[in-house]
């Protein structure tokens, strides 16, 4: 056990994220996306959207301004990506101002093939002015004991 | 816009381009994920890893890309997961499908989404399209 268990049902400070165009049309591109309405506000607005709207994934690029602390002791060399699940209630579109936190739902560890593996669950929650909940990105990552190359 | 077939069967499939480290570097850019093992390849090997190792949220936003070719502007993506199998590198093209599944709801279309690289699964997953009204 490396990962501090203390953490768990902690959250941090809530973040804001302006969701910029600029944002948008950066993201998609760096997935090799080619959709106009991530990039063309008019075509966007023809299609009945306030502005762009935002690749399913966007959400990954909510990121608290400081360090997850229950990360802040690990090496991030021995840091996989293990599960990740997105939930959107509506789609989030440029100009939204989005309420975020992240937060650290479980610790869980198995036996891996040459060493222990950490499961860090965590979640962030982004809201909208009005207070509903728009989407969460739940990202469990695989912490791996030195030496140990399991999870993959 | 093209439509495919929402019912239960219907395939879509899309390759991406091999993977580039510029790439990875725009990702890392766009999406704030700063570790070094997707970009850094002497500190990825001496994490013990063969090279730089493109990020789990890469692959499944090429796998988004498949997803979102199927909602094809009448559906939004509602929930969309991914169990990241294996490793991708530098240099994999990724090889995404996705499958309708039967739904228990007419508003709403589940798929399965899988991406491969070469004969390797090296991801699974779900999505749940919302169906909309045209324009809305």
């Amino acid at each position: 056990m490396e990962v501090d268990r203390s953490f768990i049902g902690t959250a941090m400070d809530p973040f804001v994220v302006d969701v910029e165009k600029g944002a948008i049309r950066s993201f998609a591109e760096a997935i090799g996306e080619t959709n106009p309405l991530y990039f063309d506000e008019a075509q966007a607005q023809a299609a009945g959207f306030p502005s762009l709207i935002a690749p399913p994934t966007f959400a990954a690029s909510f990121r608290p301004p400081t360090r997850q602390p229950w990360l802040l002791p690990l090496d991030e060399g021995r840091i996989l990506a293990g599960e990740q699940v997105f939930t959107s209630r509506r789609r989030i579109v440029a100009g939204d101002v989005l309420s975020c936190q992240m937060h650290l739902v479980d610790i869980t560890e198995k036996q891996g093939r040459s060493g222990t593996l950490e499961f860090i669950v965590q979640e962030l929650r982004a809201h909208d002015p009005a207070g509903e909940l728009v989407v969460t990105n739940r990202r469990v990552v695989i912490y791996r004991s030195a030496g140990a190359l399991g999870g993959q | 816009m093209q439509q495919n077939k929402l019912e239960p069967g219907a395939v879509h499939r899309l390759t991406s381009k091999p993977v580039t480290t510029t790439q990875l570097v725009k990702y890392a850019g766009a999406s704030g994920d700063f570790n070094r093992i997707h970009f850094d390849e002497p500190f990825a090997r001496e994490k013990g890893l063969p090279g730089v190792l493109v990020h789990g949220m890469l692959t499944m936003a090429i796998v988004g890309r498949c997803v979102d070719d199927m909602a094809a502007g009448r559906a939004r993506v509602a929930e969309f997961s991914s169990q990241f199998l294996a490793p991708v590198y530098v240099g994999d093209a990724v090889a995404a499908a996705a499958t309708v599944v039967q739904s228990d709801s007419p508003e709403h279309v589940r798929l399965e989404v899988v991406a491969t690289v070469g004969e390797k699964t090296v991801l699974k997953g779900k999505a749940l399209l919302e169906l909309e009204p045209a324009g809305a």
